[in-house]
């Protein structure tokens, strides 16, 4: 019996290959910087990729909202192993706000019947952890949050995913499909993309879909600024070379008694 | 009851786990009193969970305000699609100002479907919280701490998810003398959709971690695991020391996940917490905040974890740390001090 996975990605700043964030405006200066998949997202791809490696007649569209930055990070995912790759033209003024992304890819979602949408437990940008629950909301779907394992019962339409707590604990939930679960990262490390897939991913064309951008839900909150934090004036940076700063900090540990 | 017309209701949303307060629930209660004022309202605790009347009881004390009890078989572990569903109808009743809830990923998803429900705004890990011109003024780390955002809504109510220690130190004033009254109202069964199947507990081989006085705990800047044997060597040094990690560290193999500090990790609280290369992401600062002395090793000078430490070192550990060993073995064979 078919059944279908849609994995939703967000396109974020590129720090981990050495990208600095500026700020311009209320906002960093989007121009200055890379663009790549969010981190939890890729893990949200890998657990759809991994229930496709095991079972048969499973296909996984990965879907972006936003303007055409996203693409680079969909063409990514298809290179990973997805089947399709789509795009969601949102071009908000501004940045797309969690209940306005989530209502877009509901709308969206809702005429293609997924049996189960993933994605990141939250974004590395805006850290909300609020849009997958929305899109579950939006669509009356049971929602698991911050999944570190999904076991799929394809027969038996439904999932049981294992969600963090804190402490340490986890819970597992069962949840019949249609659901929507978000991925915390960490079992298993997404993969890179296959050469074949690779290739595919350049010749297969990224489908475009444009929005429903009737009613929307409520108006985002007023974004006023972003700022580095401000250095707490009780850090004492140690100054000095190498040697000084190190016999600085000894010293100090010496004082407290915690040295052997 | 909350009576219709309460406008000045601030709903203090706690949740338990297996009969127990959440840590975020307790730090939450303790600061419900100080948030309710940033709103010029009353806190009314809500506590969700099963057969809890008791820790209801103890709570409102400790926190001075009347609780709510939501009872359901399901809740006693944090159940997000009814606590959404029963705090709902709470707020349709009392139009509250605003919702707040103890951050993490679970209360995220109860405080995205509740404010979904309700069509309010959802303003998730705040940890500063101001009025200003009928306005809520609200800032949270973005980036993983690296930038602080500040946003604003005017919408009532508002749903809130708060940091740990959002007012410091994270103790509840002005407790009233009367002990608040608790009520107990039974969850209807109105989710079957998401359904408890058990809890996985992680065994931790030791409370090494906890016990230990000092804590050498890793994240990225240890760019690899042919260098986690530094953390050893450095914590070789101490009298009692164990090694911890982050998250980051942790997700990428260079330490096992049960040595993981952090929100959904060990929480410690050691006489000295070295940080090195963490850049102190508001998740791993929840775990290690309680810490009485931190000191940071990290390259770069504007790492949020150098807002919460004591003493910085701008350095790369896998060069700094190798120094420092060699310099108290210099320091041991001389017999006496630096």
């Amino acid at each position: 019996m078919a059944f279908s996975i849609l994995v939703c990605i967000k396109a974020v700043p590129d720090l981990a290959s050495g990208g600095t964030l500026t700020i311009a405006g209320p906002w960093i200066d989007e121009t200055a910087i890379g663009w790549c998949m969010n981190h939890y997202d890729a893990h949200a791809l890998e657990a759809a990729l991994a229930i496709k490696d095991a079972a048969t007649d499973i296909t996984v569209d990965a879907l972006s909202a936003g303007p055409d930055r996203v693409r680079n990070p969909i063409r990514r995912a298809v290179a990973m192993g997805a089947d399709r790759g789509i795009h969601l033209a949102v071009n908000p003024v501004g940045r797309l706000a969690p209940a306005t992304a989530a209502l877009s890819i509901a709308r969206f979602a809702k005429t293609k019947k997924y049996d189960l949408i993933l994605t990141g437990a939250m974004s590395e940008d805006e850290m909300h952890g609020i849009t997958g629950p929305m899109i579950a909301a939006a669509l009356d779907l049971p929602c698991a949050a911050a999944a570190v394992e999904i076991a799929l019962d394809v027969p038996d339409r439904s999932l049981t995913a294992t969600c963090e707590m804190e402490g340490g604990m986890a819970e597992i939930v069962r949840l019949p499909c249609p659901a929507l679960v978000t991925v915390q990262t960490g079992r298993r490390i997404p993969r890179y993309p296959s050469l074949s897939n690779t290739i595919r991913s350049r010749r297969q064309a990224i489908e475009r879909a444009v929005p429903d951008e009737t009613a929307n839900h409520t108006p985002p909150v007023d974004r006023l600024r972003v700022a580095f934090p401000q250095q707490t004036s009780s850090c004492q940076v140690i100054e000095g070379t190498l040697i000084e700063k190190a016999d600085a900090l000894l010293r100090l540990f010496n004082d407290h008694g915690w040295l052997k | 009851m909350i009576q219709n017309k309460c406008p000045g209701t601030v709903l203090i949303v706690g949740e338990t786990i297996d009969g127990r307060l959440s840590a975020g629930s307790r730090d939450l209660g303790n600061q419900a009193r100080r948030l309710a004022g940033q709103f010029n309202g009353e806190p009314v605790g809500v506590l969700t969970g099963h057969d809890i009347e008791q820790l209801a009881r103890s709570w409102s004390k400790t926190a001075g305000m009347r609780v709510i009890v939501l009872d359901h078989a399901q809740c006693r572990y944090p159940n997000p699609p009814l606590t959404a569903s029963g705090v709902g109808a709470l707020a349709d009743a009392c139009s509250p100002l605003a919702v707040c809830f103890p951050h993490n990923l679970r209360a995220c998803q109860a405080a995205a479907t509740l404010a979904w429900h309700i069509e309010a705004h959802c303003i998730t890990a705040v940890d500063s919280l101001l009025k200003e011109n009928g306005h809520f003024v609200i800032e949270r780390a973005v980036f993983g701490g690296k930038l602080r955002e500040t946003v604003s809504t005017g919408r009532r109510p508002v749903v809130l998810t708060i940091m740990p220690g959002l007012f410091s130190p994270s103790v509840s004033l002005e407790v009233p003398d009367h002990s608040p009254s608790v009520e107990s109202r039974l969850l209807a069964d109105t989710n079957h959709r998401f359904i408890p199947q058990g809890i996985n507990r992680r065994i931790d081989t030791d409370q090494a971690l906890e016990r230990a006085q000092v804590v050498v705990s890793a994240g990225r800047g240890l760019k690899g695991p042919e260098h986690t044997g530094l953390l050893d060597v450095a914590a070789g040094m101490f009298k009692n020391a164990a090694v911890g990690g982050s998250r980051g560290a942790c997700d990428l193999g260079w330490l096992p996940h049960t040595l993981q500090i952090g929100e959904t990790g060990r929480t410690v609280s050691p006489a000295l917490y070295l940080a090195c290369g963490i850049s102190g992401a508001p998740q791993h600062l929840a775990g290690m905040r309680e810490s009485q002395t931190v000191v940071a090793v990290n390259t770069d000078p504007k790492a949020a974890i150098c807002n919460l430490a004591h003493y910085a070192v701008i350095e790369d550990l896998t060069v700094f740390l190798p120094v420092l060993r060699e310099r108290y073995e210099r320091m041991r064979d001389k017999g006496d001090g630096v």
